[in-house]
């Protein structure tokens, strides 16, 4: 069993539900209510990295936070973090192809809302935030929900994309896909088995649980 | 009340996203009905009103505030306006009870002193202690519809907005909703507005009727006023005043004050038309082709052997459509082919109207309201067999 | 939790993995599995250095170091890509050819191949209907595919046997897939098949040295690493390590 690496593959599902969340909301709850001309277009750009394999994914993102990359430079320059094969850049990494997994769940969930609540809210004299905090987000929040947990497992997940930015260092990027992967090829199939299986029960639990969760939260209308 | 300028003043002009082109205004403990079908741009109206939307052009003044001036870049967010709104669904935070959506509005409180005044409200409207602990899915519509009531009332509203309030409640509950009604009507001091496609609502209801079709306001005034004297012939078919007739103005009769009216018929030729003496404003020119109405209290049944005066005619019964405790009765002229009466009756005497029977029709010209027909057609029916009283 | 503390602890975990880059990170060719990992334990007992070892593909590690990856010692399993980097300025120098490596075929249990070097019933088995499927390493940039490939071309086989192969990533998901019983065989490294985890799946036999070009295998430590990259890279020079590799099957350089 590679600790390690299971740490590591939870270490990232967090710190991407940590930094995507509040976008996804945003980006949503826009998606939900817009009517621009081009929305078609960004809920495209959503979707892609869902339809896109991981390795074309893998590679852009290989090639625009590469070192000799001007967004790579300026952040070597800047920050002193080198994008590419560390953790970093797993996180930026797994950001982008979760997109899809949280924004379409929440925006779903934001266009399940009547629009009248929301203009009950205003009349009743709610600011816009206080209608977002009182009102959607405790309505949408089965959606956010199972978005969140599709996040956490996919990215737990995520092989081919970690593959090709992350380069499968131990306690860097390594993570429990990539450890699987590794002990299959090293004939250590036993160890394998255990963490396939590790992650297989990890998943269904938070599947299973979310489903739970998001039937016990929805709201009857 | 002696007010110097109404307590709502609106006027709005615009063609996107819909058009909308009038003004109305209301005084404070009045109830006004803006009545007319579905598309015509209440809705829209009510969102001007509350701040939702924001007119291309208008102008929303309550009281001595300017909620909305276009001209001086005015338009206040519903926030900051103060507008009990009942949403035609209730708009009910489905997560919340009774108690936290009536608190809605009272956010600026402290939360106890939040809960205490939310109760008072529901109590006031009617709500027992054990129905104001259940959120809206396990309320009646009517329960539920009180509580929007009383979440509208928290707001201490300056300007009360009831969206076709009364459209998901059942006839029973429907009569107690009225007396809710009545009873805030006295306490607000408040213009309060009602849509509602239900004319027999409105009449009942309302001091003032506001008329609106496609985006245009076409009439305000007195439930009365509008069924004895409709700008034109949209406005009788929208307030359902079915005894409409094509006539010609004659002009000025001997008698002053009076004029003379042809009633046209199909086919007819012209000594053969009826003509009938009526009440002359003046206004028409001589030869005016125009549309005529009556509404159904000058219109009376007699027997056919009373028939004597010009201002009897002989019909017949050629439609009756039994409505439980009504009859809707159609009755075709016989002086003037294609003219037909329509009328609702009540009452043991209807029993004997079968289909076939003839009879005889009392006109009372001292009812009838004159219309001009236009050139450009706005005067014109659409001849929509539309029947906006709900049957 | 507060907000500003799970920002903090967003920050600590980015710091940390930042942290332990300084750890030594082994670059090496899958061929150098189970050596290497002898080798680098040995030198974590005598030095108390912690290493960071990372196996695949040769030629994918040097398309990651150029691309700046995080590696600190390469050992490849053929020259070339050592001088390409070393050209390319990634490199302290030019390295030290560190062993010479071997392949043969090995033959799972129950399949109906013979383990035979000169690759006789090999050549029979793809035209009898034996053969359904024989495993390489990646010829494009894996050298144990190369090499595997020009024995196969040696043995004028090359052409006939190319529909039936898979190709493994490197050498060693190679050798997985020629012992998994999926493939009736494949070509593989002789490290991998003294290695007891291979070689108890299967037959081996070494495939004759002149049939391809030699397994010249070279590392190179790379700029800016840490001392102990270059330690390892002088600790693979002492006995004890080279006791370790000649009992994995590599042949030691002659200089």
């Amino acid at each position: 069993m590679d600790w390690q690496a299971l740490t590591l593959s939870l270490q990232l599902a967090f710190v991407t539900l940590l930094v995507l969340l509040p976008f996804g909301l945003w980006l949503g709850r826009w998606l939900a209510h817009t009517q621009v001309r081009y929305k078609a277009w960004i809920e495209g750009l959503v979707v892609l990295p869902l339809v896109l394999p991981p390795t074309v994914l893998g590679y852009y993102l290989l090639v625009s936070m590469g070192g000799s990359s001007p967004f790579g430079q300026w952040m070597q320059n800047t920050f002193g973090i080198q994008l590419t094969f560390n953790f970093s850049g797993l996180v930026i990494a797994s950001v982008i192809f979760n997109i899809p997994f949280l924004v379409q769940p929440i925006q779903r969930a934001f266009e399940a809302i009547p629009r009248e609540l929301g203009e009950a809210a205003a009349v009743s004299g709610l600011s816009k935030w206080q209608s977002f905090w009182r009102i959607e987000v405790l309505l949408a929040w089965p959606g956010i929900l199972s978005g969140m947990v599709l996040t956490f497992v996919h990215t737990l997940g995520e092989f081919g994309v970690v593959l090709m930015v992350g380069g499968s260092i131990p306690g860097e990027t390594k993570t429990i896909a990539i450890s699987i992967y590794d002990r299959v090829q090293s004939f250590d199939l036993e160890g394998a088995n255990q963490m396939a299986m590790m992650l297989l029960a990890l998943s269904l639990t938070a599947v299973v649980a979310s489903f739970f969760a998001s039937a016990r939260l929805a709201v009857r209308r | 009340m002696t007010h110097t300028s109404p307590a709502l003043h609106v006027s709005v002009e615009q063609s996107q996203p819909m058009p909308l082109k009038g003004s109305f205004q209301c005084e404070s403990g009045q109830l006004l009905a803006l009545v007319g079908p579905s598309g015509a741009g209440k809705t829209s109206l009510m969102r001007i009103l509350s701040g939702l939307m924001q007119p291309h052009h208008g102008k929303v003044i309550v009281g001595d505030e300017i909620w909305c001036d276009t001209d001086n870049h005015i338009c206040l967010p519903p926030q900051r306006r103060h507008v009990g709104m009942v949403f035609q669904d209730y708009a009910l935070m489905p997560h919340f009870d009774a108690i936290e959506n009536v608190s809605l509005p009272l956010l600026h409180l402290p939360r106890a002193e939040r809960t205490k005044q939310a109760k008072q409200w529901l109590d006031h409207v009617g709500l027992t202690h054990a129905e104001q602990h259940r959120k809206p899915a396990d309320l009646s519509g009517g329960q539920q519809q009180r509580v929007a009531v009383a979440r509208a009332l928290a707001r201490e509203p300056k300007l009360m907005l009831l969206d076709e309030p009364f459209s998901a409640v059942d006839q029973m509950n429907r009569q107690s909703l009225y007396r809710l009604l009545a009873d805030l009507r006295r306490e607000l001091a408040i213009p309060i507005i009602l849509v509602t496609h239900d004319l027999n609502e409105a009449r009942m209801l309302a001091d003032q009727l506001v008329v609106i079709d496609n985006g245009h306001i076409l009439q305000q005034g007195t439930p009365s006023a509008i069924y004895n004297a409709p700008r034109n012939a949209r406005v009788a078919d929208l307030v359902g005043i079915h005894n409409r007739f094509l006539g010609e103005w004659i002009g000025p009769s001997e008698q002053s004050g009076q004029g003379l009216l042809r009633w046209k018929g199909k086919g007819l030729p012209l000594n053969k038309q009826p003509i009938l003496s009526v009440r002359d404003k003046g206004r028409l020119p001589e030869g005016q082709p125009v549309n005529w109405v009556i509404p159904s209290d000058g219109i009376a049944l007699i027997k056919k052997n009373e028939i004597a005066r010009e201002n009897d005619f002989h019909a017949e019964v050629t439609e009756s459509r039994h409505l439980g405790e009504i009859n809707l009765l159609t009755l075709t002229i016989k002086e003037v082919p294609g003219a037909e009466f329509v009328l609702t009756l009540s009452g043991s005497f209807r029993k004997n109207l079968a289909v076939g029977t003839k009879l005889g029709i009392r006109l009372d010209l001292s009812l009838v309201h004159v219309m001009p027909i236009r050139a450009d057609g706005k005067g014109k029916s659409k001849h929509r067999t539309e029947y906006p009283l709900k049957l | 939790m507060k907000p500003y503390k799970l920002i903090a602890s967003l920050f600590l975990v980015l710091l940390s993995t930042q942290a332990m880059a300084e750890k030594a990170t082994i670059a090496a060719a899958s061929d150098l599995k189970f050596a290497i990992e002898e080798v680098a334990a040995l030198f974590e007992q005598q030095t108390g250095q912690q290493l960071r070892l990372v196996f695949g593909s040769s030629g994918n590690f040097k398309t990651q170091i150029l691309q700046d990856a995080p590696f600190h010692l390469f050992m490849s399993a053929d020259e070339s890509f050592v001088f390409e980097l070393a050209k390319a300025g990634k490199t302290q120098d030019q390295g030290r050819i560190y062993a010479i490596g071997r392949i043969g075929i090995i033959v799972p249990h129950q399949s109906p191949l013979k383990a035979d070097g000169e690759l006789t019933d090999l050549t029979k088995a793809v035209t009898d209907g034996r053969l359904h499927k024989f495993a390489i390493a990646n010829p494009e940039h894996a050298p144990y595919g190369m090499r595997a490939m020009e024995a196969l071309q040696y043995a004028n086989l090359w052409q006939s046997i190319q529909p039936k192969l898979v190709y493994g990533e490197n050498i060693s998901q190679a050798a997985q897939f020629a012992t998994s019983g999926s493939t009736q065989g494949g070509i593989i490294a002789l490290s991998l098949a003294l290695a007891p985890q291979v070689g108890r799946l299967g037959e081996f036999e070494l495939i004759p040295e002149h049939w391809h070009q030699p397994l010249i295998q070279r590392m190179v430590v790379i700029k800016n690493a840490p001392p102990s990259a270059q330690q390892f890279y002088d600790f693979l020079a002492t006995p004890r390590a080279q006791k370790i590799m000649l009992r994995y099957g590599f042949a030691m350089p002659d200089d």
